[in-house]
């Protein structure tokens, strides 16, 4: 339940932090002496630098902070609105830290380890920052031979782990930096903010390494951990295959797949057929992106599927079998090349709104048994909706008449 | 002193409304011994989580959200009689929560006919209302002292080897249904404890029916439907006890081919939880419309 209370609570603790440090930073940092006005430019401009400074550090421990996935947090903020954050927020640090650098040294005489450490994660980050540029634009460039080149890139040698790889070095040489500004010319208070910050954040980087893999999963929609460097789906990757690469993009629970076939083992279908219907082989279909045997050859056929959920229930790396199935078989829908069983139910819940029709002699057993007749609703409006969606467009639309004259006389 | 009931909006779905309304019948009675005020709203197809959802991602999302909807406007609580109803709103709840995208183009189509998209919506399987919000011990009351008085007749369901058939959709995925053990589902056996019967194990408790791929290969849910009835008849049940209708409808209608194809002789009477809490508070056969079903009609082991 999303409470607007709480999640006002949590924006104000995120936004609050890095100005309540601020305000400390500014009376207690000790002034040096100042006696020309340029003197005075300066000691504001590095003022204001090792602000952005602060509000920098203090954003870059929330965001860690923030994949410790506190329930407050998680019932009350969206899954993709938290992702989107935990990137916009990263970069908006970048950015900060990057303007910070110039700021803090100008004309100014600092400690040698300190400016070294800056530097090192000052050249870090601006690396990163041209690097993501070049090879996390496939949203911004429009040509599609160079998107593609990109996205291959990305993908081949998993770019997105190098790319988060380097800004958590970034971000533990800007600890260590940050922690080198504690001065013992420092107030003891700011001495406590920094270590604060730096303590509750390395508590919260330890339990998602480490403790957090051994609690219960019963997140939803959050994928479990995946031994992402000996994944099959890594080493296909090496072959070219858009297709496959735009599946996975659709379908992100796909990739961890390690292809050990508990799946199949669990799977009755597959039991039934003699392994004629082979869950773990349909996966590898899809990762080598053999578009011919799932598509045109349709083996094994993702129809056979009972949507029992057992493979769900039991992969390891949770791969979402019966979502990618669904999306399997929306594609067949689309190609109109649902089977006649399907799309006879599809057509019954677009012509009357339900997959079931009333029919007369259910209608008298109702009133036999004394049930109250139900609310109707107005198919006309339901079929618009439905129209919306594209659904008229999959289901053939047939005369609702002979429909009704075939289902009362004939056959059901 | 009168305590305030429940208002809750039934949602029955299609197989329950329009071609097995008898299990309707059971369920009203039942929770309106409970104290229940049932309401009715006009939902649709829920939609089916096996046909539609297979055919058009977008269409399922967009009518189930519009039957959220219905029941978010007065804030009561949906309680549902089908696994597969459930197990839709429920997870299209979810989805929309977490992706904007398919929330944006939901909220727009459903906007443009009047109907406003919240998402917070609550919805309940039947079982989970009985365990969780009515409780075990309070149904045994019920049951009790409908019976202690009586010298002529008792309880019918005393005593009666009842094996459970959970259905898949009753709680996986359990990420998000996060109800009772997917392995070793347990509620539904206190349930019929409570109201005198004695449940039984046997290995294929958490088998699917086979129903959802009845449509394209006929002979798998026959095999299907042959284990479970082999297990259920290895383990001396008298009947399966279902919560959900289409699971009714697909170990009802399948006893006979698979009588004839692997030549057997099954007679499992096939109840729904609802129909027997009714029989165990007391109502007639008559009343509950038991003469409709399919298999074991003489209900001889019935007192």
């Amino acid at each position: 339940m999303v409470s607007k209370s709480k999640k006002v609570f949590i924006l104000l603790i995120y936004y609050l932090s890095p100005i309540a440090a601020s305000i400390i930073y500014w009376f207690e940092e000790p002034e040096p002496l100042l006696f020309t006005s340029s003197d005075i430019l300066m000691n504001l401009v590095h003022r204001i630098g090792s602000i952005l400074g602060i509000f920098a550090f203090i954003w870059m421990c929330f965001n860690i902070l923030i994949v410790m996935k506190f329930k407050m947090v998680e019932d009350n903020f969206s899954l993709d609105g938290l992702i989107k954050f935990h990137t916009r927020m990263a970069t908006i640090a970048l950015i900060l830290s990057i303007i910070h650098y110039p700021m803090s040294r100008w004309r100014r005489e600092l400690p040698t380890t300190l400016m070294r450490t800056g530097s090192i994660g000052f050249m870090i980050f601006f690396t990163l920052m041209v690097l993501a540029i070049i090879f996390m634009t496939n949203r911004s460039i429009k040509r599609n031979s160079m998107r593609a080149f990109f996205f291959k890139i990305k993908f081949r040698y998993n770019f997105n782990k190098v790319l988060h790889n380097l800004m958590l070095l970034g971000v533990v040489v800007i600890f260590i930096h940050t922690l080198f500004s504690i001065t013992s010319e420092s107030s003891m208070l700011m001495r406590l903010v920094y270590s604060f910050f730096t303590i509750i954040t390395f508590i919260g980087w330890v339990y998602h390494k480490v403790i957090r893999r051994f609690r219960s999963v019963s997140d939803p929609y959050i994928y479990r951990k995946a031994s992402w460097d000996t994944t099959t789906s890594e080493i296909i990757q090496k072959r070219d295959n858009v297709w496959a690469l735009n599946l996975i993009m659709e379908n992100p629970s796909l990739y961890p797949c390690m292809q050990c076939g508990s799946c199949t083992a669990t799977c009755p279908v597959s039991e039934i057929t003699k392994g004629a219907f082979n869950p773990r082989e349909i996966l590898n279909n899809l990762l080598i992106g053999s578009r011919d045997r799932i598509i045109i050859d349709k083996e094994p056929n993702v129809w056979d599927c009972t949507n029992c959920y057992s493979c769900d229930e039991i992969c390891p790396q949770g791969v979402r079998l019966s979502e990618i199935f669904y999306f399997l078989k929306n594609k067949f829908a689309e190609q109109k090349e649902a089977p006649e069983g399907f799309l006879g139910e599809a057509e019954m819940v677009y012509n009357f709104g339900v997959s079931i029709p009333l029919q007369t002699v259910i209608k008298r057993r109702r009133e036999m048994l004394e049930l109250p007749s139900r609310p109707e609703f107005d198919i006309l409006e339901i079929q618009d909706i439905m129209d919306m969606t594209g659904f008229n467009i999959l289901v053939e639309k047939s005369n609702v008449k002979e429909k009704k004259e075939e289902i009362f006389n004939g056959n059901s | 002193m009168e305590i305030a009931k429940k208002r809750v909006k039934l949602f029955t779905g299609c197989v329950i409304q329009n071609r097995l309304p008898f299990l309707e019948k059971s369920a009203r009675l039942v929770f309106e011994k409970l104290n229940f005020l049932l309401e009715d709203a006009p939902f649709t197809c829920c939609p089916d989580p096996v046909g539609v959802a297979a055919i058009s991602e977008k269409t399922w999302l967009t009518l189930a959200a519009r039957n959220l909807s219905l029941g978010e406007n007065d804030n009561t609580e949906i309680l549902s009689l089908c696994n597969g109803c459930t197990e839709t709103l429920l997870m299209v709840q979810q989805t929309l929560k977490h992706d904007k995208k398919k929330r944006k183009e939901t909220k727009e189509i459903l906007e443009k006919k009047g109907y406003k998209y919240k998402g917070n919506a609550r919805v309940s399987h039947f079982v989970r209302t009985l365990v969780d919000d009515i409780g075990v011990d309070k149904i045994k009351k019920i049951v009790k002292d409908t019976w202690v008085g009586d010298k002529e007749n008792c309880n019918p369901i005393k005593n009666l080897k009842i094996a459970t058939h959970p259905g898949c959709h009753y709680n996986r995925p359990s990420e998000i249904l996060q109800w009772d053990d997917p392995n070793d589902p347990q509620y539904l056996e206190d349930l019929i404890e409570a109201i005198g019967g004695i449940p039984v194990k046997y290995e294929e408790k958490t088998l699917c029916c086979g129903s959802a791929v009845h449509r394209t290969k006929k002979n798998i849910t026959y095999e299907i439907c042959r284990r479970k009835y082999q297990g259920v008849t290895d383990a001396n049940a008298e009947l399966i006890a279902v919560n959900c209708p289409s699971c009714f409808q697909t170990l009802e209608s399948n006893q006979r081919t698979v009588n004839k194809i692997y030549e057997k002789n099954y007679k499992i009477p096939i109840f729904y939880i609802t129909e027997l809490m009714a029989l165990a508070f007391g109502y007639k056969l008559d009343e509950l419309g038991i003469k409709f079903h399919t298999v074991g009609k003489q209900m001889d082991f019935l007192k």
